[in-house]
């Protein structure tokens, strides 16, 4: 029996360490890498934050006008993630019915960025966009609702620059010029 | 030998006369085409409309005394690049580049008109590497352009209120101005003054049934007076008083002068 002593404590110090790395090691993928599309989710808000009303431009389909109209966002404690929920309240907007936001279906947001200068990047992603379906004009309302869904909101917001996909695009989806920083 | 250059002067004469009386040269760039079909809404697309629409409008800048050039003359590819390049080559007067447009309500009409904006004068946020320099004047050239081309059209010479900050410091702007001051991919490398010309939104019934028959032709007549308005071309010129007979009548380049008429 007392052979085996150091054998067993061996054995259970090997288990433990064992546990305890594929405890630490979480849900992640092989190598400990995270599988493409799966960035970790970080909250924009708590459940508790209180509620906020936005401004968000919209197009009455009848019309041809621009209305805006109050949506509804969480005041969590960081004012960047409130600035990250209005945009996402923008992109994911009505596309039908009275009124619709002026985003073409399709678009996304990658990621934003906030300088100290306060100009706010926003990265999307045009691959799901039909170019056949957005023109210049378009291109126009969709940008001037982007601009004004953070420029309205926040006074911190001093301007808007657009990125496609990470990069310094020349056009957003082939009309518009970018390389603005136009607020 | 006095006989040779007797000869030889009238036909040196019009060799150089020709180029001295030629009309002042429009560029005429129908956008997209061949793999870039542009917009579309229903049966239209953009690339077949704004090639269409260019042969018409350069029939009739020809027949006013202009000479336009085209610069894609059927259903090709042709980079933007490529365009500008062709363009800047040219050295026209000015450049007209068609788009035909679209928008989700279906109420937004044409015409249109883009220029480009000024850059920052410090050149702030690094624009001008990313887009070529456009000067104020040049910005004010093409601007001028575009309101004589409003005006021609019957439309104000208002900005509209989409418009870049940097174009519209100044000017006039109101929500239904039909003058745009942003910044268009076919716009930004050309140098002589040039406006982007939309005259149809492809979504709108009004515009396809306005722009169709005769009313499209009065439509391009109306641009082509906005052209010679632009340059300048039939000034009307008073009569004097107490002359009778025959109405002095205007001299234009490239244009047969007209039949004299009596003076009411």
């Amino acid at each position: 029996m007392k052979d085996l002593k150091p054998i067993l404590a061996f054995l259970l110090a090997a288990l433990l360490g064992i546990g305890a790395y594929l405890l630490l090691r979480g849900g992640q993928g092989k190598g400990g890498e995270l599988p493409a599309g799966t960035a970790p989710v970080v909250s924009l808000f708590d459940p508790k934050d209180p509620s906020m009303k936005v401004l968000v431009r919209h197009l009455d389909l009848k019309t041809g006008k621009a209305v805006f109209v109050n949506a509804t966002i969480r005041q969590s404690k960081s004012r960047f993630n409130q600035m990250k929920q209005a945009v996402l309240v923008y992109l994911e907007g009505p596309k039908s019915g009275d009124t619709r936001v002026p985003v073409p279906a399709g678009m996304a947001l990658n990621e934003m960025y906030l300088t100290e200068q306060g100009t706010v990047l926003v990265d999307l992603s045009v691959a799901g966009v039909d170019p056949k379906g957005f023109g210049f004009y378009e291109e126009v309302l969709f940008l001037k609702g982007l601009i004004e869904v953070l420029s309205k909101n926040f006074f911190e917001v001093k301007s808007v620059r657009v990125l496609v996909d990470g990069r310094d695009a020349p056009v957003l989806s082939g009309h518009y010029a970018l390389g603005t920083s136009e607020n | 030998m006095k006989t040779l250059i007797l000869w030889m002067f009238p036909c040196l004469f019009s060799l150089v006369g020709s180029q001295v009386l030629a009309g002042p040269r429009i560029a005429l760039d129908a956008a997209h085409g061949g793999d870039d079909p542009g917009v579309k809404a229903g049966s239209g697309t953009e690339k077949d409309w704004n090639l269409d629409f260019a042969q018409d409008l350069s029939k009739a800048l020809d027949r006013a005394g202009f000479t336009p050039l085209l610069v894609r003359k059927r259903d090709e590819t042709l980079p933007q690049e490529k365009r500008d390049e062709m363009i800047n080559t040219l050295q026209p007067s000015v450049v007209l580049v068609l788009h035909a447009e679209r928008e989700w309500s279906g109420t937004q009409r044409g015409p249109l008109l883009v220029v480009q904006p000024p850059n920052r004068p410090d050149g702030g946020g690094g624009d001008v590497p990313r887009w070529g320099f456009v000067s104020p004047s040049e910005f004010r050239s093409s601007l001028k352009l575009a309101r004589s081309l409003a005006q021609g059209l019957g439309v104000g010479p208002e900005l509209s209120s989409l418009s870049d900050s940097r174009g519209s410091v100044g000017e006039k702007v109101a929500e239904d101005g039909r003058i745009l001051c942003l910044p268009h991919a076919s716009l930004r490398n050309l140098t002589p003054p040039s406006v982007v010309l939309i005259p149809i939104f492809l979504t709108s019934d009004a515009d396809r049934k306005a722009l169709s028959g005769d009313e499209r032709t009065a439509f391009i007549d109306r641009i082509v007076q906005g052209l010679k308005d632009h340059f300048q071309m039939d000034v009307p010129v008073t009569p004097t008083p107490g002359v009778g007979g025959v109405d002095p009548t205007p001299v234009t380049q490239g244009q047969p002068t007209p039949e004299p008429t009596a003076v009411e």
